[in-house]
């Protein structure tokens, strides 16, 4: 499907390809309830703006989620409050014997990402979607770069950041980690 | 007695993490008939339905570009668009970031000494209140780095962190915090940490997908001493090779990247006179920036500060016009309570024996 959305079979197949990661990424993100809305919105953006696309500069996958990225900006709030509350729901306090110890690997895991959940909503946004396209999307640094129209060198920049605020917090869930930068 | 910081192997960890991102919101992703009544729904739109014009990818970061005068002497920028590479703020403001710039001069360190530079950090913490699911619980916390960077700065430099994890509450209490299930650690802890050239992470800046980062050839990335020397001294020039690579090949101007660069390489502490000099006039070019004729750093030192404001965020990089040195930062947010963000203030200084601070 290079250059052309020509038609509606071509919208069909880059559905086919992408849309399934691409509405798991989105529906982790803003919620299923708003996720419908979400990924119909950004396969149309990509319809209607099909003739403007150019091939050299991003991939269609990467122009799908740099489009997604951008609408879910406007569920910022949304999301966060979403992630403190699964971190409530499946949290317990995650304690120096527990990461010692590393008991069962299951409970370890979910209380883990509990900690997780809460310390990548407190994360500038910026960090945050590099982060999740990296864990729900699968994209790499270069795919990221393409899809947010932002250099490498910053993806990874941000990437790094947004690791070591989730590492001090996975060594530390109850304080917030300063950027010593 | 203070506490030791336990070193996990980042390989266990890293991997830990994967796993447990995989993990978060895991029951939210669809399942194939959801995908495919997607599908139904967006051909049939397609077929069915005119399309609107044509409209432009928004553009997700825009900057206004309009003139005030605000209270309190802050000079907001007027930008001037076009060819020429003209600076954004006002004269006056100039003037002051001018006097910034030729007084820029540092102390030289004789070898076998160190660059001391102590930074007082004032920050935010806090945790979600299990009494309210809107509300976080908010406290003030403050920590000391401190560096020693030898006079060869490819030698070994040493970096403390001293934490006396003494908090003041926003919003809730020490006590609700443990009530809640949150205690958070007391009594003062120092981490040390000595590498070659700064490097504390070795010779990689992390890990991704399970696999080491390593550290970019000397340039904006990995700013080397060699790398600083070579940047241009003229301040435009300066200006167009930072701003190519926070760009690189976007067409869109990205003000705030660049502002963001310039913070990073002041805080490198690797940024001689000349160089400070030259940034702080680079950043006059960036379209939006400000120029705030008194700010004040952590510790009560006064000084003129470069400002950016984007998104509801602030953020002010605070030199001291009287020695070019740069002084501290001060970053708040809109949408966040009164009370929290982050403020700094930096000390220069030269110490003769590494580990002890110049009296």
């Amino acid at each position: 499907m290079v250059g052309g959305l020509d038609s509606e079979d071509a919208l069909a197949e880059l559905y086919d390809a992408h849309a399934a990661t691409l509405y798991g990424y989105i529906a982790r993100r803003a919620g299923p309830d708003a996720a419908d809305d979400l990924v119909s919105e950004t396969f149309l953006t990509v319809w209607r703006q099909r003739t403007g696309f150019d091939p050299s500069r991003a991939s269609p996958k990467t122009w799908l989620y740099g489009i997604a990225t951008n609408l879910l900006r406007r569920h910022a709030r949304d999301e966060v409050r979403r992630l403190r509350a699964w971190s409530r729901e499946h949290g317990r306090q995650l304690t120096e014997e527990d990461i010692g110890a590393r008991a069962s690997a299951t409970a370890d895991a979910e209380a883990l990402a509990s900690t997780l959940a809460a310390g990548i909503a407190a994360l500038r946004e910026e960090e945050r979607e590099v982060l999740l396209l990296v864990a729900w999307a699968q994209l790499s640094p270069l795919e990221i770069a393409e899809a947010l129209d932002i250099p490498a060198n910053t993806v990874r920049t941000r990437l790094h950041r947004a690791r070591t605020r989730l590492r001090a917090v996975a060594h530390n869930p109850n304080a917030e980690v300063d950027d010593h930068a | 007695m203070p506490e030791h910081r336990d070193d996990n192997t980042p390989d266990d960890l890293d991997t830990r993490i994967d796993h447990a991102l995989t993990r978060i919101h895991a029951e939210d992703v669809p399942d194939e008939q959801r995908v495919r009544a997607v599908r139904t729904r967006l051909l049939d739109t397609v077929r069915h339905h005119p399309e609107p014009r044509h409209t432009r990818p928004n553009r997700v970061l825009t900057i206004a570009a309009a003139a005030a005068v605000l209270a309190g002497g802050i000079f907001v920028a007027q930008t001037v668009g076009g060819a020429g590479l003209q600076p954004s703020a006002s004269a006056a403001a100039i003037s002051n970031l001018t006097r910034a710039a030729d007084n820029a001069h540092d102390e030289p360190v004789p070898p076998g000494d160190y660059r001391y530079i102590r930074t007082h950090r004032s920050s935010t913490g806090g945790f979600p209140d299990n009494r309210d699911p809107d509300a976080n619980c908010w406290y003030r916390t403050h920590t000391v780095i401190e560096v020693w960077i030898p006079a060869d700065p490819a030698r070994e430099w040493l970096q403390r962190t001293t934490e006396p994890n003494e908090r003041t509450w926003l919003r809730c209490s020490e006590r609700e915090a443990v009530r809640q299930g949150f205690p958070l650690p007391t009594g003062p802890r120092v981490e040390e940490r000595r590498a070659a050239r700064g490097h504390f992470n070795g010779e990689n800046i992390g890990r991704e997908n399970g696999r080491d980062i390593p550290l970019p050839p000397p340039g904006f990335g990995n700013p080397t001493p060699e790398f600083l020397a070579g940047l241009p001294r003229d301040p435009q020039r300066l200006y167009h090779q930072i701003q190519q690579y926070v760009q690189g090949d976007v067409e869109d101007d990205r003000p705030d990247l660049v502002f963001d660069e310039i913070r990073s390489l002041l805080t490198t502490g690797l940024a001689t006179a000349d160089l400070r000099a030259a940034l702080y006039r680079a950043a006059t070019y960036i379209e939006g920036v400000e120029v705030i004729d008194t700010a004040v750093n952590l510790d009560g030192r006064t000084g003129t500060a470069l400002g950016f404001t984007e998104d509801g965020a602030r953020e002010q990089l605070i030199i001291d016009p009287a020695t070019g040195e740069f002084i501290g930062q001060r970053s708040v947010h809109d949408e966040m309570p009164a009370g929290t963000g982050d403020y700094t203030a930096v000390h220069t200084d030269v110490a003769g024996d590494r580990g002890v601070a110049p009296s």
